[in-house]
């Protein structure tokens, strides 16, 4: 196996609240400190990268960051893009103007709930085919659901599939009647109970704009899998040791060994550091203070020895826990310092 | 305000949602308030959402998966008496696409399942494990979205009852927070943002993870003295981090930090707290 920085993509992803984006970004600034040119993509309203960065906000566009050796940061805003990529793989001018501006498509788009992940996907790729960085770091969306994440172009692909399509097509009008005419007439008078004629109405006119769109983004999703499980890729776990956390973990990681994308690494995040010993005598309220570190410390290590257990061939990493957070560059470098030697 | 003076509020609600941004304990919140009020004698369940976060289900306590199919195949057979009809038509893959994708439905069904657990009374008091900030506001959002795409059928009067629910005296919502900068501040935008939603009755913001005060010594030996520096200027940092709260004018329900990272051990110190035995 290669050390893992040498990977040009790694997907920095956890369960929530781990440190996710910090430890995305203290990865970047390591990396283009070593001479790589290394871009961040994050889909987060992430402010806390943007701080730590030293940027006033991220903005769409590529970022330059202001430091020794080429980072760039770069940020979506998950919606607009979205759209770009409507724009893109729609047949005509016309059929993207009408998709966006249909009254289903800004909720339809956000109750698929796939619209970050597929931004990231879409952003990764395409940052990958311009081949102008050596390196990319993507700080994945807070998912649930590691599979959420890669699954998403094949969720849309399979939305905008010609087979809900079909349900909703024919020469009759409106269209969805049409149903009526292949002996489904109790079907489709309990669809009109539930949902209402005036929805199933717009809803097949929306699948119609979206007519010839699945196969766009069946094509992404077939080469978002085959760059995530080529040898450039690999996921890099961010986790907390924990109970939860490390459940959370090795749930991901079959996720991952079903999708056969390779775990390059686990961060255990946040460890304290060995507290001094109890020297005797010692006042009541330092002692209690002292007890309770002890008691946190080994509970931590007692589940990093648990996550190394669970996953023994995966090298795991831990990480000193900051009081004040990271927030500036040399913080974060000092992390990435700890990450790749 | 008191962890037992709030588990006391609690009596007066039969329907509580916690929820805040990712990994700041809500579930933890959740069921240590579930676990407290059953030991009040109350009977309790907690409901969340398929792939929530894995917490163990302490003994004693009824667990509620939220998921969109179910809750969408229960509410319908509710209305329309004929299972065989149903199956006909929502048990086929294109339908289910359809179910999962039509805008503000999953939520809207899930609403609905929660509407009836609430309106029949099954529990004295429900917990409601909300998914993080982002899908909450989508959550509370979906009924004034759905409004507008279903004006008709079946789901649209499901929608009406919701609103009267969400407005209901007996229905609290809690937010979660930490320590912390940055979720302070997500947690005054999470409040806003909801607010503009529904006239909900906000009940108290939970601050989890505070570190203890252990009223150390000034004088400390030199071997110990930059660990308990180190400590009591976090501590401190952690308190000045919660000022901008005070502006919300919410009641403060304070968790400290646990000497341990087991769930359940956590879990059961937290529960003492509010209903001490």
């Amino acid at each position: 196996m290669r050390p893992w920085s040498d990977k040009r993509v790694l997907l920095v992803g956890g369960p929530g609240g781990v440190g996710k984006t910090t430890l995305a970004a203290a990865l970047g600034v390591r990396l283009a400190s070593q001479g790589y040119k290394t871009v961040v993509l994050t889909v987060d309203p992430a402010r806390r990268l943007a701080q730590a960065l030293g940027l006033k906000g991220l903005h769409n566009d590529l970022q330059r960051v202001p430091m020794e050796g080429e980072l760039h940061a770069s940020m979506l805003d998950s919606q607009r893009y979205f759209d770009q990529v409507i724009e893109r793989f729609a047949k005509s001018r016309e059929q993207a103007e009408r998709v966006i501006a249909h009254p289903l498509y800004r909720a339809a788009t956000s109750s698929m709930g796939g619209t970050h992940e597929y931004a990231a996907m879409e952003r990764l790729l395409e940052f990958t085919e311009r081949a102008e960085f050596d390196r990319i770091v993507v700080d994945t969306p807070p998912t649930q659901n590691a599979v959420d994440l890669f699954s998403a172009p094949k969720r849309m692909a399979d939305f905008m599939n010609a087979s809900v399509l079909d349900w909703f097509r024919g020469d009759t009008k409106p269209r969805y009647l049409q149903w009526f005419q292949h002996g489904t007439k109790m079907a489709m008078k309990l669809m009109e109970k539930v949902f209402g004629s005036d929805f199933l109405t717009n809803f097949g006119s929306f699948m119609e704009d979206l007519h010839g769109m699945h196969e766009g983004f069946r094509k992404r999703n077939l080469q978002v899998m085959d760059l995530l499980r080529g040898p450039d890729s690999a996921f890099v776990l961010v986790t907390y040791p924990s109970e939860v956390r490390v459940r959370e973990s090795e749930t991901l990681w079959t996720t991952l060994q079903e999708e056969r994308i390779e775990l390059a690494a686990v961060l255990a995040n946040r460890v304290e550091p060995t507290p001094p010993p109890i020297p005797t005598p010692c006042p009541p309220g330092a002692q209690r203070l002292l007890e309770f570190s002890h008691g946190v410390h080994g509970a931590q290590q007692e589940w990093v020895r648990a996550l190394r257990g669970k996953m023994p061939n995966v090298p795991i990493q831990t990480i000193l826990r900051r009081p004040h957070g990271p927030n500036d560059i040399e913080s974060l470098s000092s992390i990435g310092g700890e990450l790749i030697q | 305000m008191s962890n037992t003076e709030y588990i006391s509020d609690c009596d007066r609600r039969r329907l509580l949602f916690v929820t805040g941004k990712g990994g700041v304990g809500k579930s933890s919140v959740a069921w240590a308030t579930a676990l407290a009020a059953q030991r009040r004698g109350k009977k309790v369940a907690v409901a969340a959402w398929k792939n929530g976060q894995g917490f163990p289900p302490p003994p004693g306590i009824d667990f509620i998966e939220l998921e969109t199919l179910a809750c969408f195949r229960e509410y319908v057979l509710s209305v329309v008496k004929f299972e065989k009809l149903f199956n006909v038509v929502f048990d086929n893959p294109v339908l289910r696409t359809f179910v999962v994708a039509a805008p503000g439905l999953s939520d809207t069904v899930i609403a609905g399942k929660i509407w009836d657990l609430w309106h029949k009374q099954t529990y004295d008091l429900l917990v409601v494990d909300m998914p993080a900030s982002g899908h909450a506001i989508q959550f509370f959002q979906s009924p004034h979205g759905v409004n507008k795409v279903f004006s008709v059928g079946v789901i649209h009067r499901n929608l009406v009852r919701i609103f009267e629910m969400l407005k209901d005296p007996s229905v609290r919502l809690d937010l979660v927070t930490l320590p912390e900068e940055l979720p302070v501040q997500e947690t005054l935008e999470l409040k806003a943002q909801l607010e503009k939603l529904h006239p909900l009755h906000f009940g108290f913001i939970h601050v989890n993870r505070l570190l203890p005060d252990f009223q150390v010594e000034q004088e400390v030996s030199p071997a110990i003295r930059p660990w308990c520096e180190r400590y009591e200027s976090e501590r401190r940092g952690q308190a000045s981090s919660l000022t901008p709260l005070n502006r919300l004018g919410m009641a403060t329900v304070k968790h400290p930090r646990f000497a341990t990272e087991s769930a359940t051990t956590a879990l059961e110190q937290m529960t003492q707290r509010m209903a001490p035995q």
